[in-house]
């Protein structure tokens, strides 16, 4: 049996080991990148063309748009709440399509499920692509694609949707406790059972949450594909921007709030019912 | 008790060759971290045989159940199961022999977010792969009869449709039991299947897995930590230390120097700081 050790700790000496300075020199390459952003910087303002002129002018033009944008068109409501309808239309479907799709590139690209490591990069690149190319330049491509109007805009918010949801969805597969994995293939259960029974299922919670933040994502993207030509409200917006009818562009502004702020709102319910009452696939 | 010396090894591996249902033959497994978890083990089991590994924690008994088909990859060594060379077989050589194996796990591993029902229809997916098994809802009639039967078999059938994770822990572990019953294996495989549960609840488990393995003359490798459990649920027992095989012989055999010599830690003398 080992003994403690009774004697009194020893006394911190003048001569002890001396604390770490507070302070350190940044390195070469911490210096030359906060130079070439700072530089970067200045140049951009000197670009700006910021005159005083236009600065003062500013408020004026502000309350001009809100004062012209006030009382909103409510006689244009149910005009526009069809291009509305067809903005929320696009985003589900669009979300729908993207999530379905995005589901096996993740198995593809998550570590522990990819057949093969170059299929992991391959899928993983896809992805990384997709979800860089901002959403409105994915919407000039499809016009030039598929013409003006909403299956440009699908094709858009199902793009986005993969490249932010494939990550997602990859990186909760990586992350899975390995236990319900190894009892599925030590029943001799193939590859696709594997998938479908125990990493599907035990990710579904997650996944869930995932495609709901999507769905309320693509909500709010879908309101602004219309400005390129991508249906949706955006649209009528541009048109009303253009001829300044400020007064529909408020409504519009108004409408877009309300839906985003109810699709956040029912997105975050449903959500929290899933995941607490425990999302299944029986 | 016997301490395994090489002779020992030699003919057991032969008595496997001649029909036995498992035979290792200097099985060897090193984790990437450098870890030697398996180092030369010889192991026969033959038919009907019930083994109880015993050992202290890391001493390789978990590493060698999954070695055994290959969760795990051995890095040397031969194994054959059931009179395949689980070493040689291919993807689907390999997926045909853990259909006869059932594994029964330390950490249960039921999927949680499916019905108690559709898990023990899992236990079919090694010989019927049909996507209609992936879930209850999806099963044929007679494939749900055969999960409720096992499910009658380990007292559970009234649970059939709550979500797995809804049950209690030895009760989890029973629907894992009716699990490797739907899979009509040949082989069981425990790793501590009492590990996480309570002593009634693990006495439980283990009464029933007993009853089980005897009814349907299974052979049986079930590591365990508790030695009054391994006196009631084995035959034989074979111990691990550190990797190597320690001991092997009939349970009534085993003497306190014995149980001394396997749950001894190796202490590095004073001052010694290799």
């Amino acid at each position: 049996m080992s003994r403690l050790d009774t004697r009194p700790m020893p006394a911190p000496s003048a001569g002890g080991p001396r604390s770490p300075s507070r302070f350190t020199r940044p390195g070469w390459g911490a210096l030359i990148t906060v130079l070439v952003l700072g530089g970067m910087a200045v140049h951009g303002v000197s670009r700006l063309d910021l005159s005083p002129e236009r600065l003062l002018n500013a408020p004026a033009r502000t309350w001009d748009f809100l004062s012209r944008g006030f009382p909103p068109a409510t006689d244009r409501i149910p005009n526009l709440a069809e291009a509305m309808l067809e903005t929320i239309e696009m985003a589900i479907i669009g979300t729908a399509l993207g999530v379905l799709f995005s589901l096996p590139i993740a198995l593809l690209a998550a570590r522990n499920t990819t057949p093969h490591s170059w299929v992991h990069v391959a899928a993983k690149s896809l992805l990384t692509v997709m979800r860089s190319v901002p959403d409105l330049v994915w919407a000039m491509v499809f016009v030039v694609s598929v013409g003006l109007g909403p299956i440009a805009g699908i094709l858009t918010i199902m793009v986005d949707t993969i490249g932010f949801a494939g990550r997602f969805f990859a990186e909760r597969i990586e992350e899975l406790d390995r236990g319900p994995i190894d009892a599925l293939r030590s029943t001799g259960a193939t590859r696709l059972s594997v998938m479908a029974c125990a990493v599907i299922p035990t990710a579904f919670p997650s996944f869930t949450g995932t495609s709901l933040y999507c769905l309320e994502k693509s909500v709010r993207g879908a309101a602004v594909l219309g400005l390129v030509g991508a249906g949706g409200i955006g649209v009528e917006l541009n048109v009303a921007f253009q001829l300044r009818q400020f007064d529909t562009a408020m409504t519009i502004i108004i409408m877009i709030l309300v839906v985003v702020l109810l699709a956040e709102r029912l997105s975050g319910v449903a959500r929290k019912r899933m995941l607490d009452g425990g999302a299944s696939v029986r | 008790m016997n301490r395994v010396t090489s002779a020992t090894h030699s003919t057991r591996a032969l008595d496997t060759a001649a029909g036995g249902m498992i035979g290792v033959r200097g099985l060897a497994h090193r984790y990437p971290d450098g870890t030697q978890a398996l180092d030369g083990i010889d192991l026969a089991v033959a038919t009907g045989e019930a083994v109880v590994l015993l050992g202290h924690n890391a001493s390789g008994k978990s590493t060698l159940l999954k070695a055994l088909t290959r969760l795990i990859e051995p890095t040397a060594g031969a194994i054959t199961l059931d009179g395949t060379d689980v070493i040689a077989a291919g993807p689907r050589e390999l997926r045909d022999v853990r259909r006869r194996v059932g594994t029964v796990f330390q950490s249960i591993n039921l999927v949680d977010q499916v019905s108690v029902l559709s898990n023990v229809i899992h236990g079919s997916l090694g010989r019927q792969s049909s996507p209609r098994n992936w879930f209850a809802w999806m099963a044929a009639t007679d494939t749900r009869d055969e999960a409720m039967e096992c499910l009658e078999r380990v007292g559970l059938a009234p649970f059939a449709a709550r979500r797995a994770d809804q049950l209690s822990g030895g009760q989890r572990q029973r629907v894992a039991i009716a699990r490797v019953l739907m899979q009509r294996s040949r082989i069981v495989l425990a790793d501590e299947p009492v590990a996480a549960l309570d002593p009634r609840a693990g006495r439980e488990v283990m009464d029933l897995l007993w009853r089980i393995v005897t009814e349907e003359k299974l052979t049986l490798v079930c590591s365990l930590h508790q030695l009054e459990l391994a006196e009631s649920y084995g035959d034989r027992v074979v111990a691990l230390k550190n990797g190597r095989l320690l001991l092997d012989g009939r349970i009534g055999d085993l003497s306190r120097d014995d149980l001394a010599a396997l749950y001894t830690v190796d202490v590095a003398p004073a001052g010694d700081t290799r």
